[in-house]
């Protein structure tokens, strides 16, 4: 039995060395075509099934929806050319694009964009999206190339919802013709079309000549399923892969190299990494010692030494670029403080409380360090380790006492992160997995979703100040995210949220000329 | 051979139960002013990600690991023999019995069985004890019971039986030394798998929960980190290299001193 593994692990160090000589011929490159990797293959590429960021950014790729975000994430046309707001904003009125064709050439409509939509609604479609059109009253194809939507009542954010995946236009020929087979086979306006699809080892898609919007530079886009994240370090440094997401361990290695510094792109994220904690459990209902456990841990001390300054410290839940008013004031480390609050709470030394993590690395460390932390305020942390589908089970259930996750913008509005994640209407799988129930923040956020959009962040400023004097996060940080591109790459950058990044920009110029100015590069081989 | 293997051991031995608090440092206590530094004297095996002293967790780590093994081999000595001797010497249909259930077990890989049975229970030393040595005795059983058929015609045993021994006589004082050789030798060699199947278990967050260390759930952790700390993976590796390298010399020099399998 455990000869498989040494010879496995030899393979391994085989291969290693073969791909550190150089010697593996690249054989999925084609000249023109940009080559990324996936961490995992794409659970679905049909729209109405879309929940991962990893699917998402490849169907933005394949398909548009009525409006799109654009870099400094306002809401922009997409298939729609305008759109007016009534005065009472619960009616929408798009005027789409005539010049939209699929890839056989038929031209787009207003009736293909009602079919996707109600597509999504359809109970034998098994959306997990549905709640992006909850508030849909009513949609209407008025003519060809006019779309009207009419909602219950006025929420603010609902151009955002527009631009996700589930939103996103399909063919309904296609649709009608593959069945659930769509997912493996999408077709749709996008700039790009999928032309191969080898499970768990690579997607491609090539580009569209006739895209309304101007065709991509690239050629094509090859995504190669590369699980380990060794292995596709290795392949980026031998040039068989164009940009790479930067794996934490090896973050001080590419920002210490001369030669890959310059060519290292970072993105400040629409996230915010917390530690969250059962606000219905005793003692966490209480928010002195909710406010315990903040001063307790020195976040900002951890952000600059494991986490290397990945990020910057968060104060409150929502990330700075959707907070357009002053943040909170950040909970200093303050472990004396942190004990005197416990004993106010009543709250004996020595008790004992779980943390549920993935069983993802960096979670895990920081779980230990979290651990170490309260153990010098006395308390005791078991740490549980769990696979992601069962861990998310736990926290929705509301298991664990406390447990370590973050959350990503959907849409970027600061109301993505107070809606979903502490109003008492979400609790669990909705977002508010620190089942926190406050009659005076529902009012605050509610009031902020019915306002005009340039008027709800009052109302958000109160429930943010609200929330971090409450307490029911630790707030940690807002991280940032890095990738390095090879010097052939131009034009390439990371997007705050990743429906943004249609692939127009970004292009590969051909190999001599990376030499010509100044870079040292090998030909990555075939 | 044998006396190289026996030295290694004792020094991992020696150096695993005296170590933690020669090395002076606490093997959970973070650290985060002191990452990821490379060897030292300071910290012969450097530090971790989190700060943590290498070595006094390499040592610590080393008391699991072999605590475990000990134990496995406990429970894989006291079934395989037990089966082995009662299938062996009874025959008929507990024999077909027993050998069934040996044969159904084999059919599984050993790993996927020990993982299974380790979800069964709440993490920690003790399951990843019970699901190693439960799938362990299973081939150790089938070497014993070959063996007692051939011991139970010799000569010696059927002198006893015309004395007059009662069965338990025969079995424990006729049989049972002399089936002991080949039951050792198998066990020594399994050592070094026993080894290697706590760090898979715990490679795969199923064993010893953090902080504390095993040297499987330090590969496991620190693997990624093997070319910005190098330290962090290869000491432990080196270590579970080792010592399932000195089980299996010993093995094999036992199973040379002992005459057997000629």
């Amino acid at each position: 039995m455990f000869r498989p593994t040494v010879k496995s692990f030899l393979l391994f160090v085989l291969t290693g060395l073969l791909l550190a000589g150089g010697c593996m011929p690249a054989r999925e490159r084609l000249p023109g075509y940009l080559s990324l990797r996936l961490k995992a293959d794409p659970t679905s590429l049909d729209p109405a099934l879309i929940t991962d960021v990893t699917s998402g950014s490849i169907a933005a790729k394949l398909f548009n929806g009525l409006v799109k975000m654009d870099e400094s994430l306002r809401i922009v046309p997409d298939l729609a050319s305008g759109w007016t707001i009534s005065d009472d904003r619960c009616t929408y009125v798009f005027r789409l694009r005539g010049d939209v064709t699929f890839p056989d050439g038929r031209g787009m409509t207003s009736q293909d964009i009602l079919y996707s939509f109600e597509r999504v609604l359809d109970p034998a479609v098994r959306s997990p999206n549905t709640w992006v059109f909850d508030r849909v009253a009513k949609m209407e194809a008025e003519n060809d190339l006019t779309f009207k939507i009419t909602l219950t009542k006025p929420f603010s954010p609902f151009l955002g919802l527009l631009t996700m995946p589930a939103a996103y236009v399909v063919d309904r020929h296609a649709v009608e013709a593959l069945g659930p087979d769509f997912g493996a086979a999408p077709v749709g306006t996008g700039p790009f079309q999928l032309v191969q699809w080898l499970h768990n080892r690579m997607l491609r898609l090539s580009a569209r000549k006739d895209y309304f919007d101007g065709s991509p530079k690239l050629k094509g886009i090859t995504y190669r399923v590369i699980p380990e994240d060794l292995t596709a370090i290795a392949e980026f440094e031998i040039g068989n892969l164009d940009v790479i997401g930067i794996p934490s361990p090896e973050y001080r290695r590419f920002m210490d190299s001369s030669k890959w510094r310059p060519l290292v792109v970072s993105l400040k994220g629409l996230n915010t990494y917390y530690l969250g904690m059962n606000c219905l459990k005793y003692p966490f209902n209480n928010s002195k010692v909710r406010l315990a456990l903040a001063y307790a841990i020195d976040r900002k001390k951890i952000l600059e030494t494991f986490y290397e300054g990945r990020g910057v410290p968060a104060a409150g839940p929502v990330p700075p670029a959707l907070r357009s008013w002053p943040a909170p004031e950040l909970v200093p480390f303050d472990p004396k403080l942190a004990v005197q609050l416990m004993r106010e709470a009543g709250l004996p030394e020595g008790s004992e409380f779980s943390l549920y993590v993935t069983s993802e690395q960096e979670t895990l460390d920081l779980a230990e360090i979290i651990q170490d932390y309260l153990a010098g305020i006395g308390l005791k942390i078991n740490i549980r380790q769990l696979e992601w589908s069962a861990y998310k089970a736990a926290i929705n259930r509301g298991e664990a006492d406390l447990f370590w996750l973050s959350w990503w913008a959907d849409y970027p509005d600061a109301e993505n992160f107070l809606f979903p994640t502490f109003h008492s209407s979400n609790l669990g799988a909705g977002g508010n997995r620190t089942r926190y129930i406050n009659d005076k923040l529902d009012g605050l956020i509610e009031a902020g979703r019915s306002s005009a959009s340039d008027k709800s962040w009052k109302e958000y400023k109160k429930a943010e100040y609200l929330i971090a004097d409450e307490a029911p996060w630790v707030f940690f940080w807002h991280r940032t995210d890095y990738a390095v591109r090879q010097p052939w790459v131009k034009g390439f950058r990371l997007y705050p949220i990743y429906t943004v990044d249609k692939g127009l920009v970004v292009e590969t110029i051909p190999m001599h000329h990376a030499i010509d100015s100044g870079f040292g590069f090998e030909p990555g081989g075939g | 051979m044998t006396r190289a293997a026996v030295i290694i051991l004792f020094v991992i031995i020696l150096g695993v139960v005296a170590g933690p608090p020669i090395s002076g440092y606490n093997p959970v206590r973070i650290d985060l002013d002191a990452i990821k530094l490379s060897p030292s004297p300071e910290h012969p095996f450097g530090t971790d990600n989190k700060g943590r002293d290498v070595l006094s967790r390499t040592l610590y780590g080393g008391r699991v690991t072999l605590l475990i093994v000990l134990g496995a081999s406990g429970i894989t000595f006291v079934i395989g023999m037990l089966v082995g001797l009662v299938s062996g010497y009874f025959g008929g249909k507990l024999d077909l019995l027993l050998m069934g259930i040996v044969d159904i077990l084999l059919s599984f890989p050993t790993l996927l069985l020990a993982i299974g049975i380790s979800i069964l229970m709440p993490p920690g030393i003790l399951s990843v004890l019970i699901a190693i040595g439960s799938v362990g005795w299973v081939g150790l059983a089938r070497l014993v019971r070959g063996q007692v058929v051939v011991l139970k015609e010799s000569q010696q045993v059927e002198a006893a039986r015309a004395l007059g021994a009662s069965e338990l006589r025969i079995l424990f004082v006729y049989i049972f030394p002399q089936s002991l050789p080949v039951a050792l030798v198998a066990l020594s060699m399994k050592m070094g798998g026993f080894i290697l199947s706590e760090a898979a278990l715990s490679f795969l967050g199923l064993g010893v929960q953090p902080p504390w260390p095993t040297w499987g759930s330090m590969i496991g952790q620190s693997r990624i980190f093997i070319t910005s700390a190098p330290w962090m993976v290869t000491f432990p590796g080196l270590m579970i290299g080792f010592a399932a390298l000195s089980f299996n010399m010993l093995g094999e020099g036992l199973r040379d001193r002992l005459n057997i399998f000629r």
